[in-house]
């Protein structure tokens, strides 16, 4: 009995009626639901019965005789058997109702590509719907409304158009006034180029180095060139909100709030796990200071630069602020240039992330920080480009703050760092 | 050398002045900040400083922290909003990673 319930056809049967008929139907009847709402045509309504009706019929004849199936004792996660146990007979119906449920499909699919020609067009609201996406014309525009819809509790838009249960109508709002008007992110190719970066690096971590490598370098081209295109909004010159701040600076202060915990955490569980590695190398073995300390000492400096650069392009002065910009990027390679250095130098005397604790929590440490000043260094060429190509005016030094900020940050972190990780005894 | 570059009217935006520091102040910001590092780099040589060396090196890179957030990054000119969102999660960090020092039994910063 016990083997009936957990692991014979039953168990396939029961789990297969709670999942085409808790989720495909759902899925299909979502996507018959809104189809008219996506594509602005309407769904033709007699294949699409027709097509439920195969689809019912179907999975009730795919899944149903499996039942009686695991019943009489065929086992789950078997291909084929012998013709002796008997269940030739249901499984040949069972099969019949897959090809069904797949026909039905088709005719859904058909469906669907014959409506985007020949559809009725769907107006705005052919269900007479109760929620907000049916007030909006269908497809909706990119910025799905024009002013934001009132919303006067639950099934609003039914209420606005037939009141409440006493017919009573909500009173029309007055159109606000919108000072800032609309104004949409200005759309862009780039974005995907990035996701595809991402997936291409994503399977080289599955598969090998050169994968990645090729991922990362169409990532960080794909978001150089999104940074660079579309660069002033006269929408966006300005954007304080209720807290007298800018957005885009309060948003990178509210990232740097987060950051300090991740690297809160990264810097705690150094510490945690400081003098217990089993096998060295060991800290003191290993760090070297004097040098950090110059590398350190480049990372300060390119602070300054940074606030240089700011200033000139606060006053408008393009010769300082392409020179303090450049100037600060090369001193941030060079600090990459160092750790560069020093993880080789790690990795020759015997050190590596899977070495001991010590290597762990250290290559993790500093390896997100190089990985920050990494992408420090890329906003500030970004800039750098920006300014050379003579887009980088009094009006843009906002964004040049707002990279400092993040660039300082990387700064402080290192302070952090440095005094944790290398001064420590 | 000494223009008090931002203090007037942001040419677009029209903000009221914001006062940040000047060309003068960064330079004697960035000299401190090179000093304290080779203090830094300097004191842990000193062997009659180790019983004293853990909370002295804090100092240090503490105060060097503050002057980068409070002068680089203006901190200590801009909204007293920006000042909340990045010091609270700072000192929460922070906390958070002294307990999780003092749960795993290594609570570094004062016991040695």
């Amino acid at each position: 009995m016990d083997l009936q319930q957990t692991d014979s056809y039953f168990v396939v049967a029961h789990f297969h009626y709670v999942l085409i008929g808790g989720s495909l139907f759902g899925i299909l009847a979502g996507a018959t639901y809104w189809w008219p709402k996506i594509t602005g045509r309407l769904l033709d309504e007699r294949l699409g019965r027709l097509g439920f009706w195969i689809i019912f019929a179907g999975f009730n004849l795919t899944f149903f005789p499996q039942h009686y199936l695991g019943a009489i004792g065929m086992p789950r996660r078997i291909y084929t058997y012998n013709p002796g146990p008997g269940w030739g007979f249901w499984n040949f119906w069972s099969t019949v109702g897959a090809f069904a449920i797949a026909f039905g499909v088709f005719l859904f699919a058909v469906n669907a590509l014959l409506s985007l020609r020949y559809g009725a067009p769907a107006g705005a609201d052919p269900w007479d719907g109760r929620t907000l996406e049916w007030r909006t014309s269908s497809p909706p525009p990119p910025h799905d409304f024009d002013e934001i819809p009132p919303v006067y509790g639950r099934d609003s838009f039914w209420r606005e158009k037939y009141g409440d249960s006493q017919g009573r109508k909500p009173a029309p709002r007055p159109a606000a006034p919108d000072p800032h008007g609309l104004h949409l992110p200005a759309p862009s190719h780039w974005p995907i180029v990035v996701a595809l970066g991402l997936i291409v690096a994503a399977a080289g971590a599955l598969t090998g180095l050169v994968l990645v490598l090729i991922g990362a370098a169409v990532l960080v081209a794909g978001a150089f060139a999104f940074a660079l295109e579309h660069h002033r909004n006269p929408a966006h010159v300005r954007q304080d909100g209720v807290l007298g701040v800018d957005h885009r600076k309060l948003a990178m202060w509210i990232f740097l709030g987060s950051e300090c915990f991740l690297f809160g955490t990264l810097i705690a569980t150094y510490l945690a796990y400081k003098g217990r590695s089993v096998i060295g190398p060991h800290p003191h073995e290993i760090l070297n200071i004097p040098i950090t300390t110059l590398s350190t000492f480049d990372l300060l400096m390119s602070s300054l630069l940074m606030v240089l650069a700011l200033t000139a392009v606060q006053r408008g002065d393009r010769f300082q602020s392409r020179l303090w910009l450049g100037g600060t990027a090369l001193f941030g390679l060079i600090f990459l240039g160092f750790q560069a250095y020093e993880f080789t130098t790690f990795v020759h005397e015997g050190l590596t992330l899977q070495t001991n604790l010590f290597g762990s929590t250290f290559f993790v440490l500093t390896g997100f920080h190089g990985g920050h000043v990494t992408l420090g260094v890329l906003w500030l060429l970004t800039l750098l480009v920006l300014d050379l190509r003579g887009r980088l005016g009094v009006q843009d030094a906002l964004k040049v703050e707002v990279a400092g900020l993040y660039w300082h940050f990387v700064d402080v972190v290192w302070i952090a760092i440095f005094t944790l990780v290398y001064l420590f005894p | 050398m000494s223009t008090p570059s931002t203090a007037r009217e942001h040419p677009t935006t029209g903000e009221p002045k914001q006062a940040h520091a000047s060309i003068r102040i960064y330079l004697i910001v960035a000299g401190i900040l090179s000093a304290v590092t080779a203090l830094e780099f300097g004191v842990i040589y000193v062997r009659r400083l180790a019983p004293v060396l853990i909370p002295l090196l804090l100092v240090l890179s503490a105060g060097k922290f503050a002057l980068v957030v409070m002068f680089f990054m203006h901190l200590r000119y801009d909204s007293r909003v920006l000042t909340f969102l990045f010091v609270a999660p700072l000192v929460l960090a922070t906390l958070l990673a002294i307990a999780v020092m003092t749960l795993t039994g290594e609570f570094l910063v004062f016991s040695r």
